[in-house]
């Protein structure tokens, strides 16, 4: 199904090889796992497959390639756009329309279909990833298993040979995860090819018949998943295994300690919506590090910023060490970081950037010793923007340190890292944590929870 | 404005008849009724239009914008005045303006303000992608725009976002940090959002790709017929054109008409007075 | 110089379009935001908004360096504004002949492989644009002088502010070029 040939490339203005002497046979109806450290290669070889390399991504590109049967030197992109789905990681970026009747109608009205073959074309699949409810709604309004269940629908609309699956998992909670993992082995069942570029591995065991490691722009290492095991320490990879939280739930006790930040009779909802916090009370003890958890949409983010004084609470108080703080001064004593990074980073060079976020701007800090800690050295006069999303990730974090917060809050701090990061992340984290910082981690990523948090804070439905 | 921000908060029913009628009826009819406010001078065929435009925003149930709006319509009209008095102390010929004058721009931006209002509040991105998609535009328009509308949205949160994460940083962004620090505050103001745009250009530049949209014979869409609202309204806001053209009313000059004509009277009075 | 190639200038990549596409939406919020921010009609935010505007579209116009660029974005334009607003089509022809002009110029100039005519093109368009805005206000206000002063002062700031984004506007893409977003 898809058979490559000694294939290098590398991007368009690089010296270096993005790829060297990939050599790779898939056959039809396999499940494919490809993983590696942040950087390895991963989405270049995606983009290969998927035929954005070489027509979307110049480049120099070496070697033979043939794709569901067809020879990619004779045949045009758009030839293989039908033949390969590839889902994001983020799947609102694959969304051209508003609601999901339209975004699911969309790529088949492109192919000239009449809406009497969408129909016919869309109704079987629609009801196998039973989205039969939510047709009318808004994508905005879709929670992100949904979306991603709305992305996938549209791709399986144009019956495609080959799917591919950019770290389907990375924004998905325990449940979306295990219901995605059913549709996928369904699908394999049915004979579809899915290849599937993730570092999270544990919840593939059971679908995946063979793995490939890339390291440096080549596949170092192929085998079964159980092969995985021996090469985690290796080459930084993930848990092989569910991570059963072994982290004990907060208590009441403990979140009632002097020292932290609480919340005290807090009732909070956005506008037009229903309420998210009634009489809410709660904290986040001093020196601890909180895994916060719960279902998307119950309010998570909304709490951290809440505690950052981002959010007005409709009535009740915010305390920190005892003392009730307004909101600007929780904004200067705590910090948070969001997960969007492109919107956190705003200066020339790397160097500026951390300068920049020192509570005291005649503080200089040590630029290097601080990249050093955060895999990052060499990188002080690239630009901010310019790095790519796992380094952005581990920049934005350190710069959320040098201000020293009394009150440190991360937002989904792992998603799209490889182990060797997710623990130094979890180090860092704990380090503040002794410095006597009340954190908090906005987390599903139970391997995290596990590594580096001392209680476990599951903010219940709101009755 | 509700468009703007998008399907995300917009959870108030609009009123049901402007919200259901057709886009391109609805902009249409702004059309027509701009190009005749140009060369319509009668204030009595202006206000008239006025009226019945305000009975379509008025439908919108948006009372308080429309009550801000209108008080600062009326703020402007006295701004303007004050400005006209102010300017004849040194320009003999503006005490030649009349009230009437004044007011005519005024009347002429009430029923167009009004009507551009309807048009936007009743709008929802949803509906102008459909709308987009059935005027079965060129994929050099079409494609552009249909970009434009799907991330409206999304750039609103993400201006939202930047403000609040400046802020978490503890670099506000406001008038007064513009003026003590011009370069900074621009930059901080611009560049992280091109970033933005320039990473979600390329996204979606990727997924119109894979979904190939915009090539091939292009959409095949059901032919859409105006439902009998939508025509009664166009029909309705024709005639009232028709009317408000019509209908007996005063002429009033034109400013710079007047004061021209008033020019050449001097001159004329001047030169017999030199006779 | 080269001789202009018609046929080309209707072929345009996804990429292209996309990205024309998206700074006439960013352009839009943005100077929204800033108007709505700074309160409406001060000399301030009338000069910020179009330093932001002028800035961006500088931007633009180096990432997609190519005749006919200015004309899809003003066309893009007029139509968002159109769908979202209402309003802008009366004006679209007027803004499109300053387009083309501004672009038939650049074209003379050295085309856009140059930065200067980049910028003789946007500040060509600019003031192109504001005289048909000027053209069009004296229509609406042509009873009332004081008004169509008034509104000459708006637009005479303005102006002043897209010079002013003629020189940020480098030094943006000089930044870009740093971070690897504009590769010229």
């Amino acid at each position: 199904m898809i058979n490559l040939e000694n294939i290098s490339y590398s991007y368009p203005f690089q010296s270096t090889k993005a790829l060297t002497n990939i050599n790779l046979q898939i056959k039809k109806g396999e499940a494919i796992l490809v993983t590696g450290r942040s950087g390895c290669g991963k989405s270049t070889l995606g983009r290969l497959i998927n035929g954005l390399i070489p027509t979307y991504f110049a480049g120099s590109l070496s070697g033979d390639m043939h794709i569901a049967g067809i020879d990619r030197k004779r045949h045009s992109f758009h030839d293989l756009t039908g033949l390969v789905g590839s889902l994001f990681q983020d799947p609102e970026q694959q969304f051209l329309s508003t609601t999901v009747d339209d975004e699911l109608r969309t790529a088949l009205e492109w192919r000239g279909y009449s809406s009497r073959q969408i129909d016919s074309a869309l109704n079987p699949i629609i009801e196998q990833l039973g989205l039969q409810n939510k047709l009318g709604s808004s994508l905005f309004t879709l929670s992100e298993g949904e979306k991603q269940k709305v992305a996938l629908a549209s791709i399986l609309a144009l019956k495609p040979q080959i799917l591919m699956l950019d770290e389907p998992t990375a924004n998905l909670d325990i449940d979306s995860t295990r219901e995605l993992l059913s549709i996928l082995t369904s699908l394999k069942q049915e004979g579809m090819t899915i290849v599937i570029f993730d570092h999270r591995l544990y919840w593939l065991r059971a679908l995946i018949d063979k793995f490939y490691l890339m390291d440096d722009g080549t596949i170092s290492e192929s085998g079964s998943f159980s092969d995985l095991e021996q090469l985690r320490t290796k080459f930084g990879l993930r848990s092989t295994q569910q991570a059963h939280l072994s982290v004990p739930q907060l208590t009441i006790g403990q979140m009632t300690q002097p020292g932290g930040l609480y919340f005290d009779a807090l009732s909070f909802g956005y506008s037009g919506q229903p309420p998210l916090f009634n009489n809410f009370s709660g904290g986040l003890p001093q020196g601890k590090v909180i895994a916060i958890c719960g279902q998307n949409g119950r309010g998570k983010t909304t709490l951290a910023r809440l505690s950052m004084g981002l959010e007005k609470p409709i009535s009740g108080n915010i305390s920190l060490h005892g003392a009730i703080q307004s909101a600007k001064n929780r904004l200067q004593r705590g910090s948070l970081v969001l997960q969007n990074t492109e919107l956190q980073l705003y200066m020339r060079s790397v160097t500026e950037e951390l300068q920049s976020a020192v509570s005291e701007p005649d503080k200089k800090i040590n630029i290097n010793a601080t990249l050093e800690q955060f895999r990052m050295a060499g990188l002080q006069d690239r630009h901010p923007q310019s790095l790519s999303g796992g380094q952005r990730q581990r920049l934005v974090i350190a710069c959320a340190l040098q201000k020293k917060p009394e009150v440190l809050i991360l937002d989904e701090p792992t998603s799209g890292l490889d182990g060797h990061n997710m623990e130094m992340i979890g180090q860092h984290v704990r380090a503040e944590a002794e410095r006597g910082a009340a954190v908090a981690l906005i987390t599903h990523d139970h391997e995290l929870i596990n590594n580096c948090c001392d209680y476990v804070w599951t903010l219940q439905e709101e009755v | 404005m509700l468009a703007l921000s998008g399907a995300k908060t917009n959870n108030k029913r609009f009123s049901q008849w402007m919200g259901n009628l057709d886009i391109r009826v609805k902009v249409l009819t702004l059309f027509f009724l701009s190009l005749s406010l140009i060369f319509l001078k009668n204030p009595v065929g202006l206000a008239f239009l006025g009226v019945l435009s305000t009975v379509c925003l008025f439908s919108l149930g948006k009372y308080r914008m429309m009550m801000i709006i209108y008080l600062l319509l009326i703020v402007t009209w006295a701004f303007s005045q004050s400005l006209t008095w102010l300017l004849a102390l040194f320009i003999p010929t503006m005490k030649e303006q009349t009230i009437a004058q004044t007011l005519i721009p005024f009347l002429r931006m009430w029923p167009l303000l009004n009507m551009a209002l309807t048009v936007s509040l009743s709008m929802e991105i949803g509906n102008a992608l459909l709308a987009l998609k059935k005027m079965r535009l060129p994929r050099l328009i079409y494609l552009p725009v249909m970009v434009a509308l799907r991330f409206i949205p999304g750039f609103i949160n993400d201006i939202k976002q930047l403000r609040d994460c400046l802020l978490i940083r503890g670099i506000p962004l406001n008038i007064s940090a513009l003026i003590l620090h011009p370069n900074r505050t621009l930059r901080l103001l611009i560049v992280p959002m091109i970033i933005r745009a320039l990473r979600l250009a390329d996204e979606l530049a990727i997924a119109a790709e894979l979904k190939r949209v915009g090539y091939g014979q292009g959409v095949m869409l059901e032919k859409t017929n105006f439902r009998w609202a939508d025509s009664t309204f166009f029909v309705g806001a024709m005639l009232a054109l028709v009317v408000a053209w019509n209908i007996p009313g005063s002429i009033v000059e034109s400013g710079m008409h007047s004061s021209i004509k008033n020019q050449d009277q001097l001159q004329r009075t001047s030169e017999s007075g030199q006779q | 110089m080269k001789k202009p190639d018609f046929k080309s200038l209707l072929r345009w990549n996804t990429e292209e379009l996309v990205l024309i596409g998206t700074f006439a939406a960013l352009i839009k919020m943005v100077t929204l935001t800033v108007s709505l921010l700074g309160g409406g009609m001060n000399p301030a935010t009338l000069l910020l908004k179009n330093i932001v505007a002028t800035s961006m579209l500088v931007v633009l116009l180096h990432k997609v360096p190519r005749t006919g660029v200015l004309v899809l974005y003003v066309l893009q334009q007029a139509i968002i504004m159109m769908m979202l607003m209402g309003s802008g089509m009366i004006i679209l022809p007027g803004y499109l002949i300053a387009a083309i002009i501004a672009e038939t110029i650049a074209f003379f100039v050295g085309g856009y492989r140059n930065t200067f005519s980049i910028l003789l093109c946007i500040g060509f368009y600019d003031l192109g644009s504001r005289i048909v805005s000027m053209g069009m206000s004296w229509l609406f206000m042509r009873e009332n002088i004081s008004l169509f002063f008034v509104a000459l002062g708006i637009v005479g700031i303005g102006y002043i502010g897209c010079l002013v984004g003629l020189g940020t506007g480098i030094k943006f893409v000089k930044e870009f070029r740093h971070a690897g977003f504009i590769r010229r």
